[in-house]
Parts: structure tokens; C-alpha cells; sequence
């Protein structure tokens, strides 16, 4: 009995290691669910997971590069490009009087676009050998003047609206909030069994925690790493069109400040920027804590400002106590093997 | 093992939802709704009508002394301010909207920092039967919001133009000027880009445009944008901006070719504003500024709270949008108009 009980401590103390925003996570669920006023509601619930649904999408994509030490700017203008040809597709092209043709082919197109930023990413890091910062910095502010280009030769308004009813079922409109959750769910799950049973996870991690070992090996670690670039953009491009969807308009400025949240969710769910270790897993309890500070923050009429200091302190807490709990774990094994 | 930890995770999960289940839920997935029979069903003592305020940033002191007035205001009527701020960011806005019709706010007052992107906001407010006011920006389209109350901007930018073109022609003057742009994502900085193009059209005796700057509304990107500008066209002699929150990189990039200089000095280089706030305005009466398009900061937050209760005690809108007309300030007209703009008692 002692025996089982010790097994389920370690396990238990191993889950919160390998998570460690886990237990926050928890007790400020609970927390908010007893404290917070009306973040108790369907309504309230509903928005919670709608406003994770496509943040999720895109923290999964950077994971794979920050699992490879890598990080990758240009989603922001993945989602802003994706934003505004979408909905010119949708609303102004010669097809935008077929509106299910053209949310199909909008679909299409948007993810196609994360594709080919991904591929222009992957070609500059394993071909010319730029580090990801450098390259996605480049490309992030190259396609954001595309973007603001090709919206400024389509319309004279800040924004591309007048897209079609249906599309907007893909933002949760209505009765089909589960869409975007649905979707958000299905592409989480992929990118775990992507990285956990299948032979290119495992190369992703020897490829994050040492590439000259991996290469060593017979990893073709230029390849991962370009397949990890187009995973990226790729999941950029369908965070496109949710977003759109959600906001309505094809907007020049959908991903401007987006990119700090999402690496914050990458980092606070426990995945080391060094590369190696983390995984979906940890930026799914990420994305969900960063969230939920956001949601009870607004709930409890916290002032904007307060908000801002909070969010950092929080986050220098998770990453901190991410930090002790992985110390603690290396010294415990240490003990072990000695 | 980990399907049993999963498993203990979820049961505790569910013992905090169902321990903070201090609201029936009743199987709704749409908006609260604000149903009279609830307010009839309250406590005796009223409960202070709670409005909800959503701003875009408060990057600018018009925003700044809009947001107070707006506050202190519906504290005055005894009510509750919850107010919350995008930060530049459109779809932060849109869901913190949200969370605020979870919070079963009486009213919303909003700043959109997208005018078109604001539209599902503005739906959603409409299903859960919660009036919202735009303040400043305006809503164009099939969906609008319940009140708007606006600068009229288009033709207020035209009007301080035409009467800065008066002046230049007393004076037997023409102008190459540098004509800065707001962020293209504002409606206002697109109806101020044509009220300045349209008063550039009706004075082409004053008027000749060397150069436009987008400034998206970022200092930096102005004060670069501008120093560059003038690099260019050396013989520029006119600065027209869409907003006072551009003096300072108007200001650094004088100082820099040293023509920060007031009317009447060698070095006197003119500038056309707008806003009205106390940087333009106090320029404007020092001398370095010729004219300011004000549009006034107090009245607009005084009449979206105006509004904003009306609406909830179930008044109509005689329109949907109700302009601020404004005052345009001018070097020959300061006497007259300086004091009824509300930026004018924090001169010095």
C-alpha cells in the first residue's frame, strides 16, 4: 500500500515537472471559479475556450521550433497576410459571388500562404544558413508591408469587411462556437502524436538537444528543421482564417500584438527556449493559464495597467518555478544514481 | 498510471466548477440576455448601473481627458466604470468586450481600434440586449452600434485648411507642404487624409503637397518618416498633421535642421494641426502652430454617457450619429474661439 501510494506521488510529482504550469493552473481555475464573478457562466466558459481556440493553433506551431532552439517571427504577418487576401477572396474577387467557393478557396489559399512563408523560412535557415531569428524577423516584416500593400491596392478603408455570413460559423458565430474549438482540438492532437509517436518527433528532440549528435546519428536534421518552418506557417495560416473569422474583417492588423502572448504561452507551459524539452502537451496548459489571467483579470475590473504587471510577474513565476522543479528533479536522479 | 493522474486532474477540475456554481446556468449558450423581469426581480436597494468602458489605447492626452471625463461622469450618476484597454490590438478588444457582456454590463462605451473589426462586438452587444456607443471612431455599414458621437473629422480637417489658405493668401504666400497620415487602420485618420486632400483641392493657389508620411499613429515611425521627408525636400515650408500627439516628433524634427522657430522668427517653420489638445493648443498661442481643428474631448465623453443612460432607460436615438462640430483655432481667430475649446484652461 505504502508502495502504491509512493508510485502515485512520483507520478504525480513527475506530471507536475514535466507541466509545470500545471498546478498553477488548477488552483487558479479553482480559484477563479469560487472567486471570480460570473466566470462561472456558459457565456463566460464559452468565450474562454473560443479565445484559446486560435492562439492554441499557432503556440503548437512555434513549439516545434522552439523545440528545435529555434523561434519563428513571422506568424504575425502570416495571420495579417492570411487576414487580407482571405477576405478580399471572399468579398471583393471575381469568385466572391460563389460564397461557399470562396470561403473554400480562402481556406485554401490562407493556409497555402503560411506554407510558402514556411518554406521561405526553412530555405533561408537550412540552405543559407541564417539563424531563425535573423530569417523570421526578415520575413515577418517583409510580409507585413506585403500585407498592408495588398490591402491598400484592394480598398481605401483600414479593413476588408462585407465577407460572407457562412465563413463566420469558422469564429464560433452562433451556434457553431465548437467549430473553432473542434478544429483547435483536432490540430492539438495531431501535433502530440506528431511528436510523440511518430519517428519525426523523436527526431525533432535529438535534433533540439544536440544537432551535431543528432546529425552524428543519421538524423537529416535539415530536413526536420525545414519541415518545422512549413508546420509553423502552416499552422499560422489556419490561425488565419479563425481569426478572421472570429473578427469578421480581413485586418491589416490581426497579428501585430499577438506574438508576445503566444511565446508566453510557449515558455509559461514549460517548454525550454534552449530547444530539447516541452512539448504540446505543456503549451496546451500555457495557452489555457495565459488565457484564464486574461478572462478573470477583465472579470474583476483589474485596471489595463495592473493587468500588464501582473501578466509579467506571473509569467517570471511560472518560468521560475519551471526552472526550481527541473533543478529539483536533475538533483533527485542525481541522488538516485549515486 | 498517467491515465489515473489524468483522471484524478478532471475530477478535481469538476469539483471546483461545481463548487463556484453559484449561478444556474440553465442550459444557455447565448448571451445573458438583460430581460426586465430580472431588474424587477432585484434587491429593493438599486444597484448602480454598471458601463462598461473599452478603449483602444490611451496614447493620446484627448484620449487620456476623454477617458476621464467619461468616468468621472458616470460616477457622478452614481454608477460603476469597468474599463478595460486594448492596447492596440483588435481582436484583445473584441474579447475583452466579450468578457464585459459576461460581467452583464448595463452599457458599453467603446473606442474601436478597428472600425470594421468591431463589428462582431457590436453584434454580440445586440444579442445580449446591451446598448453600445462608439466614442470618436465611427461605424460604417449594415451593423451599427446603438449612438455614435463623433468629430465631424472630414470636414473639420477641410475647414482648418481653408482657413489656414485665408491667412497665406492675405499674406501673399504659397506652401510646399509635408502632409503627415494617421494609421490607416482609424477611420478618423482616413476621414482627416481627405478632409486634408480635399482642402488642399480647394486652395491650389496655397497649396503644393511634396510629401506624405504614414505614421501609423507610431511617434517613431513619424519622427522618421518626417526626418527623412524634409531631408528630401528641402524647400518644404508647411507641416500638416491629423493629430497634436505628433508635436513631439514635429518638434524633434525641427529643432534638428533648426527651424523651430515662432511666427515671426527666421527660423519659423508652419504647421497646421488637429485635436485641440494642450500641446497643440499651447503651441498654437506661443506661436509655433497656425492652426488647430479642436474637437472637444469633454463634450463627446458627456454626451456618449448621456447616451449610454438614455439608452438604457430605452430612449431612440433621434440619429445614429451625432457629430462634435468642433472648433477651428487659428492664429487670427484665437480671441474668439481659443476659450471654448477644453484644453484651453491647462494653458499656460
Amino acid at each position: 500500500m505504502k508502495n502504491k501510494i509512493q508510485k502515485y506521488r512520483n507520478s504525480l510529482a513527475n506530471e507536475f515537472t514535466d507541466n509545470p504550469i500545471l498546478p498553477i493552473f488548477i488552483l487558479a481555475f479553482a480559484a477563479a471559479c469560487i472567486f471570480v464573478p460570473n466566470f462561472v457562466s456558459l457565456y463566460n466558459l464559452k468565450n474562454f475556450l473560443l479565445q484559446s481556440s486560435d492562439v492554441l493553433i499557432i503556440a503548437c506551431g512555434i513549439t516545434f521550433v522552439v523545440l528545435n532552439g529555434g523561434i519563428d517571427f513571422s506568424v504575425t504577418s502570416t495571420l495579417t497576410l492570411g487576414s487580407v487576401v482571405g477576405a478580399y477572396i471572399m468579398a471583393m474577387s471575381p469568385i466572391a459571388v460563389y460564397p461557399y467557393l470562396s470561403i473554400i478557396v480562402a481556406n485554401i489559399v490562407m493556409i497555402l500562404l503560411g506554407v510558402m512563408i514556411g518554406c521561405i523560412n526553412g530555405f533561408a535557415v537550412t540552405k543559407l544558413k541564417m539563424p531563425s531569428f535573423i530569417a523570421t524577423l526578415a520575413t515577418q516584416l517583409a510580409f507585413s508591408g506585403v500585407a498592408i500593400l495588398f490591402a491598400s491596392l484592394v480598398t481605401d478603408k483600414p479593413s476588408i469587411a462585407g465577407l460572407p455570413e457562412p465563413f463566420f460559423a469558422l469564429g464560433g458565430s452562433g451556434k457553431f462556437f465548437f467549430l473553432p474549438i473542434t478544429i483547435s482540438v483536432l490540430v492539438w492532437l495531431f501535433s502530440f502524436w506528431l511528436l510523440r509517436y511518430t519517428n519525426f518527433g523523436r527526431r525533432l528532440y535529438a535534433v533540439g538537444i544536440n544537432p551535431k549528435t543528432a546529425y552524428i546519428s543519421g538524423v537529416p536534421v535539415k530536413k526536420v528543421i525545414f519541415t518545422i518552418m512549413v508546420l509553423s506557417g502552416m499552422y499560422a495560416g489556419i490561425a488565419s482564417i479563425l481569426a478572421t473569422a472570429r473578427n469578421q474583417v480581413g485586418v491589416t492588423s490581426l497579428g501585430d500584438k499577438m506574438f508576445i502572448s503566444i511565446i508566453a504561452c510557449v515558455i509559461v507551459g514549460g517548454t525550454k527556449i534552449s530547444g530539447g524539452f516541452g512539448g504540446v502537451k505543456n503549451t496546451l496548459f500555457g495557452v489555457l493559464f495565459i488565457t484564464l489571467l486574461n478572462n478573470t483579470m477583465n472579470l474583476l475590473g483589474v485596471e489595463w495597467y495592473v493587468i500588464m504587471i501582473e501578466q509579467g510577474m506571473l509569467i517570471l513565476l511560472a518560468a521560475m518555478s519551471g526552472y526550481w522543479l527541473s533543478n529539483r528533479q536533475n538533483k533527485r536522479m542525481l541522488r538516485a544514481a549515486k | 498510471m498517467k491515465k489515473t493522474i489524468v483522471w484524478m486532474l478532471i475530477v478535481v477540475l469538476s469539483l471546483a466548477l461545481f463548487a463556484g456554481c453559484g449561478q444556474p446556468a440553465e442550459g444557455e449558450t447565448a448571451a445573458p440576455a438583460k430581460a426586465e423581469e430580472t431588474k424587477a426581480e432585484a434587491a429593493p436597494a438599486e444597484e448602480p448601473i454598471k458601463i462598461g468602458v473599452s478603449f483602444d489605447s490611451l496614447e493620446s492626452q484627448w484620449l487620456v481627458k476623454n477617458h476621464a471625463v467619461i468616468v468621472e461622469e458616470v460616477e457622478a450618476r452614481g454608477g460603476e466604470v469597468i474599463s478595460v484597454m486594448a492596447e492596440g490590438d483588435a481582436t484583445k478588444q473584441n474579447q475583452q468586450i466579450e468578457n464585459l457582456i459576461a460581467q452583464q454590463v448595463d452599457a458599453i462605451i467603446c473606442f474601436p481600434k478597428d472600425s470594421a473589426a468591431i463589428v462582431t462586438s457590436i453584434k454580440k452587444c445586440q444579442e445580449a440586449g446591451i446598448p453600445i456607443i462608439m466614442d470618436n471612431r465611427s461605424v460604417s455599414g449594415d451593423v451599427l452600434p446603438d449612438v455614435q458621437v463623433v468629430a465631424n473629422n472630414k470636414a473639420m480637417a477641410t475647414k482648418v485648411l481653408d482657413a489656414f489658405a485665408e491667412i497665406a493668401r492675405e499674406e501673399g504666400k504659397t506652401y510646399k507642404a509635408i502632409l503627415l497620415i494617421g494609421g490607416l487602420a482609424d477611420e478618423n485618420a482616413v476621414y482627416r487624409k481627405q478632409g486634408h486632400d480635399e482642402g488642399i483641392a480647394n486652395n491650389p493657389d496655397v497649396f503644393e503637397v511634396v510629401a506624405e508620411v504614414p505614421t501609423d499613429w507610431n511617434l517613431d515611425t513619424a519622427l522618421k518618416g518626417l526626418q527623412n521627408a524634409l531631408q528630401a525636400n528641402p524647400d518644404a515650408n508647411l507641416i500638416i498633421t491629423p493629430s497634436d500627439y505628433l508635436w513631439p516628433p514635429i518638434r524633434s524634427s525641427l529643432e534638428q535642421i533648426g527651424r523651430w522657430g515662432k511666427i515671426g522668427e527666421d527660423n519659423h517653420f508652419p504647421v497646421v494641426s488637429f485635436d485641440g489638445d494642450e500641446v497643440g493648443m499651447q503651441y498654437l498661442k506661443d506661436g509655433y502652430n497656425w492652426g488647430d481643428a479642436a474637437q472637444d474631448a469633454y463634450a463627446e465623453g458627456e454626451m456618449c454617457v448621456d447616451w449610454a443612460y438614455r439608452l438604457i432607460a430605452g430612449e431612440t436615438p433621434p440619429q445614429n450619429l451625432i457629430y462634435d462640430e468642433g472648433q477651428i483655432v487659428t492664429i487670427a481667430n484665437w480671441d474668439e474661439m481659443a476659450p471654448q475649446v477644453w484644453s484651453y484652461d491647462l494653458l499656460k
